[in-house]
C-alpha cells in the first residue's frame, strides 16, 4: 500500500528563470461536472497532479467563460482547511456575468444553483520555461466539484455592472492544485480548446 | 466549386469597403464551411463576415484545398497522437485515413471517438428472375 510520506521534495526560492506572472487570463472552461468521463481521465504518469487528458462524455462540451476588465475572475482564490484527520483545499471561483435576461437566468443562472461544475483556468503564469506550459491550464473542482457558495445581483453595482456574482466553491480537495497538461504548451492549448464546441 | 473558384469568390469579397447585403453573407457563410468545415460564428458581431472571408482565404492560401471532409469525431478532450509523428489530432484537422489508420493501430481506442461511421454494407448482387 503507497502510504502518504508528507515530505517537501524541493527548496522554496523565487523562481528568477521562470518567475511567477499575476492572474487569469480573460477566458476559461466551465464544464457540468456530470459530462466528465472519469474514467477514461488520464494522470501523468510522474506527476499526479497533472492531468494529461479530461475527456468529456459524447457529445458533451464545456462552456467558455469570459470575463472583462483589469484583473478577470478577481475574487478567485486558494486557502487550506485544517480538519482532523489531515488538512484539505478550499477552492473559490469568482465569476461576473455582465448580463440579465431571461435566457441568462435559463441556461446559467438556475444551473448554477443547484448544479456541480468543473473549470479550468488559463492562467497567466504559464512555466514557459521551466516546464513547456504546464502551469497554464489549471482544473477546479475536479475531486468535489464546485458549486455555487456566493451569488448576488445588483442592478446598480459597478463592479458587475448590473449583472451577476457567483462564486463556485471546491471544499474538502485533497490536492493544492491540478493542472492539465500534455507535451507542451501548444499541445495542451489545442486540448483545451477542444473540450469546447467549436463555433 | 473549385479551390480557384472559391479563393477568387472569397479574395473579391475581402476587397469590399461596404458592409456584406444578404445575399453576400450567405455566399460567406456556405463557402466558409465549404472551405474550413466550420460555422460562421453565431453572434451578433459585425465583424464576423469578413473575419470568415479572411480566415477562409487564409486556409486555401496554406493548403491550397478544402477541408476534407472527415466522418470521424474525437470527443470533447481528446487529441490524438500518432507515434512516429509530432502532429497532432484535433476534429480541426481530423480526415478520415488518419482516423481509420489510429483505429487500426489502436483497437482500444474506439473509446475517444464521439462518432465513428458505420461500415457501408455491400450491396448483394440482384438475383435474375426465371
Amino acid at each position: 500500500m503507497a502510504s502518504c510520506d508528507n515530505l517537501i521534495k524541493m527548496n522554496i526560492e523565487r523562481n528568477c528563470d521562470d518567475p511567477l506572472a499575476m492572474g487569469y487570463e480573460k477566458k476559461g472552461i466551465l464544464i457540468n461536472r456530470d459530462d466528465i468521463d472519469f474514467g477514461a481521465v488520464v494522470f501523468d504518469d510522474e506527476n499526479n497532479n497533472i492531468i494529461k487528458e479530461l475527456p468529456l462524455k459524447a457529445g458533451k462540451f464545456g462552456f467558455w467563460v469570459y470575463q472583462h476588465g483589469t484583473k478577470p475572475f478577481n475574487g478567485t482564490n486558494k486557502s487550506v482547511e485544517v480538519g482532523e484527520l489531515g488538512n484539505s483545499v478550499t477552492s473559490n471561483v469568482h465569476i461576473v456575468l455582465p448580463d440579465h435576461s431571461p435566457a441568462l437566468i435559463d441556461g446559467v443562472i438556475d444551473p448554477l444553483l443547484n448544479g456541480e461544475f468543473v473549470f479550468i483556468s488559463f492562467n497567466k503564469h504559464k512555466g514557459l520555461v521551466n516546464s513547456n506550459g504546464a502551469s497554464a491550464f489549471e482544473v477546479f473542482g475536479f475531486f468535489q466539484g464546485l458549486s455555487i457558495s456566493e451569488g448576488s445581483r445588483d442592478a446598480y453595482a459597478e463592479d458587475t455592472g448590473g449583472g451577476w456574482a457567483i462564486t463556485l466553491t471546491e471544499s474538502k480537495a485533497p490536492k493544492a492544485g491540478l493542472f492539465l497538461f500534455d507535451t507542451d504548451y501548444t499541445t495542451t492549448e489545442t486540448m483545451v480548446n477542444s473540450l469546447v464546441q467549436a463555433e | 466549386m473549385t479551390v480557384s473558384e472559391a479563393y477568387n469568390t472569397l479574395l473579391a469579397l475581402s476587397r469590399a469597403d461596404k458592409p456584406y447585403s444578404s445575399a453576400e453573407e450567405s455566399i460567406i457563410s456556405n463557402l466558409y464551411t465549404e472551405v474550413t468545415g466550420k460555422k460562421v460564428r453565431d453572434c451578433n458581431c459585425r465583424d464576423k463576415w469578413r473575419d470568415a472571408v479572411i480566415e477562409a482565404l487564409l486556409y486555401l492560401k496554406k493548403h491550397k484545398a478544402m477541408r476534407e471532409k472527415c466522418d470521424y469525431k474525437l470527443r470533447a478532450g481528446v487529441i490524438l497522437h500518432i507515434s512516429g509523428s509530432s502532429e497532432v489530432y484535433t476534429n480541426d484537422n481530423l480526415t478520415n485515413e488518419v482516423a481509420e489508420k489510429f483505429l487500426k493501430d489502436n483497437p482500444n481506442a474506439v473509446g475517444r471517438f464521439a462518432v465513428i461511421p458505420q461500415p457501408k454494407a455491400e450491396s448483394k448482387p440482384k438475383r435474375k428472375k426465371k
